[in-house]
């Protein structure tokens, strides 16, 4: 009985601490999800030379969010931090169609790692408030998404500059990382 | 008189050089007063790139304008990155004494792409000063990496090893560096290191016997695998084998170009208070397996770049 009572009490009170990858094509919007997420909390300290890392609490959860790079070369590098991630932050523009392939391409090599085979994958199909953009059934299809069987994934369209949509997607992540434990 | 010099003649020629001398002598100035990339695109646009670049240089504008400049995406931005980069001569410093120098002058945007673009550009200065030697690991393989014991190889620990006590081994000629079992087998004599040779010695191991203190005056004494056999050789003999000179040990513009942006990710993890779990010294060597044109770099080579970084992060100057 007090051990159910002190687990309990732990999951009320205690951190977990969740890492989180964000990844997308450059201009997509990452750099703003990650900001717009922390907007509300103080920012005390000149950050640190080098690339933006944000740690965000959410519920009972602890996120680290790395802005990851892209290209080819430097994929090889991600290896160390691959390792210990549990979910994806996947940041597409939805009215950006010529590049739509490319980042379907970018999605499925990073999910091909065979250390990221647990990940969950939240994609944020940003940018819904432009006229042309594509609606989510849309996306879903040209990113194959459909195609990950074995995946636990969410779409969410969402507009970072206003931040509409960035909480019910952490919602379904912050569940989903619940769940898991 | 030569036709050359007759069409450049004009009058008032030496009024133009000095209008455009004021022109750039508030170059700065007038760029630190902007405050956005695409209003210096507009004012710095005519006069191309690589004298914008070189005014840059010259005067030191505003650190985080001209970070946000550099890592551009637009076109102009990206010539004058590169223009920028030659600027700075790397011709006798380390890698990250370089990597120092250049980070030092702008803030360097958090951005990843924008990361990308100025770390290319350092690349292929850094590469132009310090063109590539015939053996790439030379001089290297010396020093086993402190912290805890690894493979000089590929940074694998004992955990790989599953209870096979052997599996991190020293070198069989020098006995000061290790090696795990796949890297031995894969190599077998390599580096300038017997490796798992049973008989005689390398290059590098002459030289890390030296740095350990454990060669005697004119006299190389060696203690073979084999029943505990001695080798005395005298140094004097032996004395062009023994050349082990440091050398740059990059192959290519972008094993710079990827080593700089594993730097920066170290540098990230190491002092950023957001990172909680920091990297150990054997996973930065892990970590960086195979970059250096499908090659490793040596294990000494990167455990004084994880040295440095951690002893000190990267700074840009108060302006």
């Amino acid at each position: 009985m007090g051990l159910i009572l002190s687990k309990a009490w732990a999951s009320l009170v205690s951190k977990r601490d969740v890492r989180l990858l964000m990844v997308g094509l450059d201009a997509a919007g990452k750099t703003t999800v990650l900001y717009k997420l922390k907007l509300g909390e103080v920012v005390t300290t000149i950050p640190t030379i080098g690339f933006n890392v944000e740690s965000l609490v959410y519920k009972n959860l602890s996120f680290n969010v790395w802005d990851v790079g892209g290209q080819d070369k430097i994929r090889p590098l991600w290896r160390h931090y691959y390792a210990n991630t549990e979910g994806v932050i996947f940041v597409v523009d939805s009215s950006d169609r010529d590049r739509v392939a490319e980042s379907r391409d970018e999605l499925h090599r990073m999910l091909s790692d065979d250390e990221l085979r647990d990940a969950t994958l939240l994609v944020f199909a940003n940018k819904r408030d432009l006229p042309n953009a594509m609606n989510a059934a849309e996306i879903t299809d040209k990113l194959g998404l459909h195609s990950l069987k074995q995946r636990n994934w969410y779409m969410q369209s969402t507009c970072a500059t206003t931040g509409d949509g960035l909480y019910e997607g952490l919602d379904w992540m912050a569940q989903t990382m619940n769940n898991r434990k | 008189m030569p036709a050359a010099r007759t069409r450049s003649w004009r009058p008032f020629a030496l009024l133009d050089v000095r209008r455009q001398k004021v022109e750039h002598s508030d170059f700065v100035s007038r760029f630190n007063a902007l405050s956005t990339p695409k209003e210096v695109l507009q004012m710095a646009e005519p006069l191309g790139a690589e004298i914008t670049a070189q005014l840059l240089f010259a005067a030191q504008p505003d650190v985080n304008l001209l970070g946000s400049c550099l890592g551009h995406h637009h076109a102009f931005f990206k010539k004058l990155v590169q223009e920028y980069a030659v600027c700075f001569d790397f011709a006798d410093m380390e890698v990250v004494t370089a990597l120092r120098h250049y980070l030092w002058r702008f803030r360097l945007p958090g951005e990843s792409a924008q990361i990308e673009r100025i770390l290319e550009a350092f690349a292929r200065a850094f590469f132009r000063a310090k063109p590539p030697s015939e053996n790439p690991f030379c001089g290297w393989y010396t020093r086993q990496p402190t912290g805890e014991r690894c493979c000089i190889q590929c940074g694998a620990t004992e955990e790989k090893a599953r209870g096979d006590k052997d599996w991190l081994k020293e070198c069989q000629g020098c006995q000061c560096v290790t090696f795990c079992h796949p890297c031995r087998k894969r190599l077998r004599a390599a580096h300038g290191h017997a490796i798992g040779g049973t008989v005689g010695y390398g290059r590098a191991c002459v030289a890390a016997r030296r740095e350990r203190g454990l060669l005697k005056d004119g006299i190389l004494s060696y203690a073979g695998p084999i029943g505990g056999n001695k080798f005395v050789v005298s140094v004097e003999e032996e004395h062009e084998n023994l050349k082990w000179e440091r050398v740059s040990p990059f192959r290519s513009e972008d094993s710079v170009m990827v080593l700089c942006y594993s730097i920066i990710m170290l540098t990230t993890n190491l002092h950023s208070d957001k990172v909680k779990q920091k990297m150990k010294k054997h996973e930065f060597i892990a970590q960086n397996k195979g970059i250096n044109d499908k090659e490793n770099f040596p294990g000494d080579f990167l455990s004084d770049i994880y040295d440095d970084i951690a002893a000190r992060e990267l700074e840009v100057m108060k302006s």
